[in-house]
């Protein structure tokens, strides 16, 4: 008979074996490999921590690096702002609210992967929509078409993850000003206070930890940007859109340059461990809870 | 009056924003029924006599998308049974028991749901290639199991800990023992939860591309994969595409939407309240 206070590492055990079996195992497998010369069909030669040099000095990676954080930057700020006006102005709408939230879920439903080809259809050059639409206002596109200059690439990509995830922020944030009690607001509003005083020094302040929680979930997630890469731009033109993690995947299971790709992967693996943290301290560790 | 004008510009800004959010999904839904000609037109047509012959082509003659939707189907619900047979003990402990690792697995569950899933894809490779097991379902069924057993977790937990413990509780004190407590309280109540959680998770294996890209094989490939590799050439491929990507979009699309309410709440992992 078990004792019931061995209840607890009963019942987690399974997923947790399992687990250490999907996550431990392979990054001891990456990290012994990074110590390593192994290029598939190669003989595995010890070189010591040359990969880990041969990663930080090579200025893909560090293109690839400096893309990814901008990306990731560039997305949580515009999808912030974005939300957060969105959900201002669904939040005052009062009929026809439930019917704007579902269809507002609705990119967040598309896979990645078919959003990526989707908006790679309305780029296209004169026959895609937002290329007509944007020529049309006479806003200068380059001749190679969006997706094959290196400036326009990147925004394209942004904008089809601003589109995919935008809603999702502004679903966040409204569930945030609706639990705003409406009786603090009141009363500023008889005490006289304006719309905008009342936003800055009442509503902002309580919705603030929500702003940045969605906001840290969301610079991970981007910081994770594979799928939409891969089908718009394969990390092009050249490798000016390459995102770490679509670099790690040519060099890994494309090119099989697999020592070097031990070692990008923990180093990639590193600084999302740094972002997780500080994710997490914020939420589940939040101090003095 | 200015207050009426201020109301009228919030309808025509969430209006003009709703339309802008939708016009790609309305966009490819249209490019599934357009003839080929009307593909690659300059400009983009918006009418043109719509036909259902590339449906009939991906699922009738001669079907072409049925295999990739059955593999769809049993990758995505065998991984999602799994996840949950696996995350619903260690939910069920995190949401009513205090343990001195507690925090820390938790944290460390997030962690992985929040993990690149790229950096185990190598390791991943060659670890399924020593095992034989590379173009197979159970490759990317354990596989999958990195971000739905994390989710599957968090999502569950948030269940049960709106399910009063009182009700065990007294069930205890009727000479239940936990276990039973569990099955013949917990569970009928919770079931909702199981239900929804399983739903979620069964939408991200669906909608995923990474894990059958790398470890999967002809035989065992859902349909992201598949309608990704038509895109690389022009004509009327884009209307297999689109119909390939209608099929992708109504199962997630349907699901979040009936549960949009638990959607928001449960991804904010975490941060629940």
């Amino acid at each position: 008979m078990l004792k019931e206070s061995k209840y607890p590492y009963f019942l987690v055990l399974p997923s947790l074996i399992f687990l250490i079996l999907l996550t431990i195992y392979p990054l001891f497998y990456a990290l012994y490999y990074s110590f390593h010369y192994w290029v598939i069909g190669s003989p595995v030669i010890f070189i010591g921590l040359d990969n880990y040099y041969f990663v930080l000095t090579n200025p893909l990676f560090i293109n690839s690096l400096i893309i990814t954080l901008k990306f990731s930057g560039i997305v949580v700020a515009i999808q912030l702002l974005l939300g957060l006006a969105i959900a201002l102005g669904v939040s005052g709408i009062k009929r026809g609210q439930g019917l704007i939230c579902a269809l507002l879920i609705m990119p967040m439903s598309v896979a990645p992967v078919i959003a990526g080809i989707i908006f790679r259809y309305l780029y296209f050059k004169g026959t895609g929509v937002v290329h007509y639409f944007l020529s049309l206002l006479g806003i200068p596109l380059p001749p190679e078409g969006i997706l094959g200059n290196p400036d326009t690439a990147f925004w394209g990509l942004v904008v089809t993850d601003v589109w995919e995830w935008t809603p999702f922020i502004s679903l966040i944030i409204l569930a945030s000003l609706l639990s705003v009690p409406s009786d603090i607001v009141e009363a500023a509003r008889v005490d006289g206070a304006s719309s905008v005083k009342i936003f800055r020094h009442i509503t902002l302040p309580l919705i603030k930890p929500t702003l940045f929680i969605a906001a840290m979930l969301r610079f991970m997630q981007a910081y994770n940007t594979f799928d939409i890469v891969y089908v718009e731009t394969g990390g092009g033109p050249g490798t000016t859109t390459q995102t770490l993690s679509h670099y790690l995947f040519y060099e890994g299971l494309v090119y099989y340059r697999l020592g070097y790709a031990s070692a990008l992967t923990l180093i990639i693996f590193l600084i999302a461990i740094v972002v997780i943290n500080i994710y997490l301290k914020f939420t589940i560790f939040r101090g003095g809870e | 009056m200015k207050a009426k004008l201020l109301n009228y510009l919030r309808y025509i800004f969430v209006g003009l924003i709703v339309a802008m959010f939708m016009f790609p999904i309305v966009w490819v839904i249209m490019l599934s029924l357009k003839p080929p000609e009307y593909n690659f037109t300059i400009p983009p047509s918006f009418i043109f006599p719509p036909t259902l012959r590339h449906y009939w082509w991906s699922l009738v003659d001669p079907g072409y998308y049925n295999k990739h939707i059955y593999n769809s189907i049993i990758l995505s619900s065998v991984a999602t049974v799994m996840a949950i047979a696996l995350s619903a003990p260690a939910a069920y402990a995190f949401s009513r028991f205090g343990f001195k690792l507690k925090n820390f697995l938790m944290g460390w569950y997030l962690g992985l749901y929040l993990a690149p899933p790229i950096v185990f894809l190598t390791p991943y490779y060659f670890i399924m290639k020593s095992l034989g097991l590379i173009g197979t379902y159970p490759a990317i069924w354990i596989a999958f199991q990195i971000f739905s057993v994390p989710l599957g977790v968090w999502l569950l937990k948030n269940f049960f800990d709106e399910v009063p413990r009182e009700l065990e509780e007294a069930a205890m004190l009727d000479g239940c023992g936990r276990l039973r407590a569990l099955i013949h309280i917990i569970l009928p109540v919770g079931a909702p939860g199981f239900i929804i959680t399983a739903l979620f998770i069964f939408v991200f294996c669906w909608n995923n591309l990474l894990f059958p890209m790398a470890l999967g094989g002809p035989e065992v490939k859902p349909l992201t994969l598949s309608t990704m590799e038509h895109f690389r050439m022009i004509g009327v491929t884009w209307n297999y595409i689109a119909t390939g990507s209608v099929f992708i979009m109504t199962i997630p699309a349907i699901i979040f939407i009936i549960f949009r309410r638990y959607l928001v709440r449960g991804l904010m992992l975490g941060a629940a309240r």
